[in-house]
């Protein structure tokens, strides 16, 4: 369990890293204000397809253990 | 979402890991607690048992299924505010440069020689790192209690100004007592002044009090009441002993602040809120809308979990209590007990007082009296 976290905390750092790199060169290429994403809002149709993205995530990933609850007699 | 001057704000990934805890919470009680409820069940050892709460809960604890749900329920709590004190944290210099430049509104008289409680000295309650009276010399903790408060109450107390218990107390006022127009106000536990300012809001022209045992808690709260523009005056001090002389105020009131004390404590309340009041007075409690004995077998076995996990010792003697014979025993007349409708803009004629709950979130429990 530990080592599967640790891969996983790696992948994420990874691909944190590379959200950066693209971050930057998008500023430095005008096509973004990172500021502007700082401060970004969603309005109410962009936060409840968020919050679907979000829930969908959290159920995907602890689904199983709803399962194994609903195993038992 | 409306908020106010004080409550703190979020980068872009603070906002996004509070609505994560928001989400997982949200996650473990409505897809997994259906499951635990059943097992929970199958667990009891009937009607003939007089530990059967008891039972069930310890023999939930061989389920590691149990184990892992109570096991998460309690780390996305820890998360909560860990997500919450970083990014407070991350804003520091400017929270304490907003207080301080509020108008200088109102008062706030601390005692340095002010000693907690023995419940609160126990435990942080809601697992909030340091409790209600930690001292860190400016307004961070007040600030991690009211961001904290508004992720934890999932959006459905106001959202982020979680302040639909205080306007309920307003309209149970309008309700039951309505020839009462209360000149001093004083609650008892104000934390973060969510339900104070709505009071202040609601009787501009009365002198708004509120005691709470935390310094760093009630100087945020004054810093908020001040970028409102209202005006409060906050006191260091216990509900059990507040420091104001006999028949001080119109209308002393609490919110969820019993089932953060002790069984002891409640009765001691209602006996302070009867000294400070004077003849004609009206003191409401509000509390949890949940009674101990209407609950089903998971709803009690809840309880215990909530006391152990999260930090919560009081809840059951709370919701047991009998406030009729309490409130009698302090000396109150004129008692009403019952549930009110939870409301964001009390009107004098709403109403929406009755002996029966709407549920969670949709009425609270009231327990009032007039001296």
């Amino acid at each position: 369990m530990l080592a599967m976290i640790a891969a996983l905390a790696s992948e994420l750092a990874v691909t944190r890293e590379r959200l950066d790199t693209v971050e930057r060169l998008a500023e430095a290429s005008g096509a973004i204000d990172r500021a502007a994403i700082e401060s970004f809002t969603p309005d109410a149709a962009q936060s409840a397809e968020r919050d679907g993205i979000r829930r969908r995530l959290i159920a995907r990933l602890f689904g199983p253990l709803r399962t194994c609850q609903e195993k038992q007699p | 979402m409306t908020a106010h001057p004080m409550l703190p704000g979020t980068t872009h990934d603070e906002a996004a890991a509070q609505l994560f805890v928001r989400d997982f919470k949200m996650f473990l009680t409505d897809a997994l607690e259906p499951g635990l409820r059943a097992q929970a069940e199958a667990l009891d050892p009937g009607a003939g048992s007089n530990a059967r709460v008891e039972t069930v809960y310890e023999r939930l604890h061989e389920d590691e299924d149990f184990r892992n749900w109570a096991s998460l329920r309690r780390r996305s709590q820890e998360m909560l505010w860990d997500s919450v004190s970083e990014s407070v944290q991350r804003q520091a210099e400017a929270l304490e440069a907003l207080a301080a430049a509020a108008p200088q509104t109102g008062s706030l008289t601390l005692d340095p020689a002010f000693v907690q409680p023995d419940y609160l000295e126990t435990g942080d309650v809601h697992l909030m790192p340091g409790g209600y009276a930690h001292d860190d010399g400016g307004v961070l903790q007040g600030a991690v209690m009211d961001r904290g408060g508004a992720v934890y109450m999932l959006g459905r107390n106001g959202g982020l100004m979680n302040d639909v218990r205080g306007h309920t107390v307003v309209g149970h006022l309008f309700t039951q007592y309505p020839d009462l127009e209360p000149l001093r106000i004083l609650e008892l536990g104000c934390g973060v002044g969510a339900s104070l300012l709505p009071m202040a809001e609601a009787f501009p022209h009365a002198e708004v009090h509120g005691i709470d045992v935390g310094a760093a808690m009630l100087r945020y709260t004054l810093a908020r009441a001040r970028h409102l523009g209202q005006t409060v005056h906050l006191s260091q001090g216990s509900a059990e002993c507040a420091p104001y002389p006999d028949a001080s105020f119109d209308l002393v009131f609490s919110s969820v602040l019993l089932h953060e004390t002790s069984p002891d404590a409640i009765g001691r309340i209602m006996a302070e809120s009867h000294r400070l009041l004077r003849s004609g007075g009206v003191a409401i409690h509000l509390e949890v809308p949940n009674r101990y004995d209407a609950l089903d077998l998971w709803g009690k076995v809840r309880g215990e979990i909530e006391a152990d996990y999260n930090n919560e010792p009081n809840w059951k003697a709370a919701i047991s209590a009998d406030y009729r014979t309490l409130l009698a025993q302090a000396g109150f007349a004129e008692i009403a007990v019952g549930y009110q409708s939870a409301t964001s803009a009390p009107t004098r004629d709403a109403g929406g007082f009755s002996d029966r709950s709407e549920g969670t979130f949709r009425s609270w429990f009231v327990a009032s009296a007039r001296k």
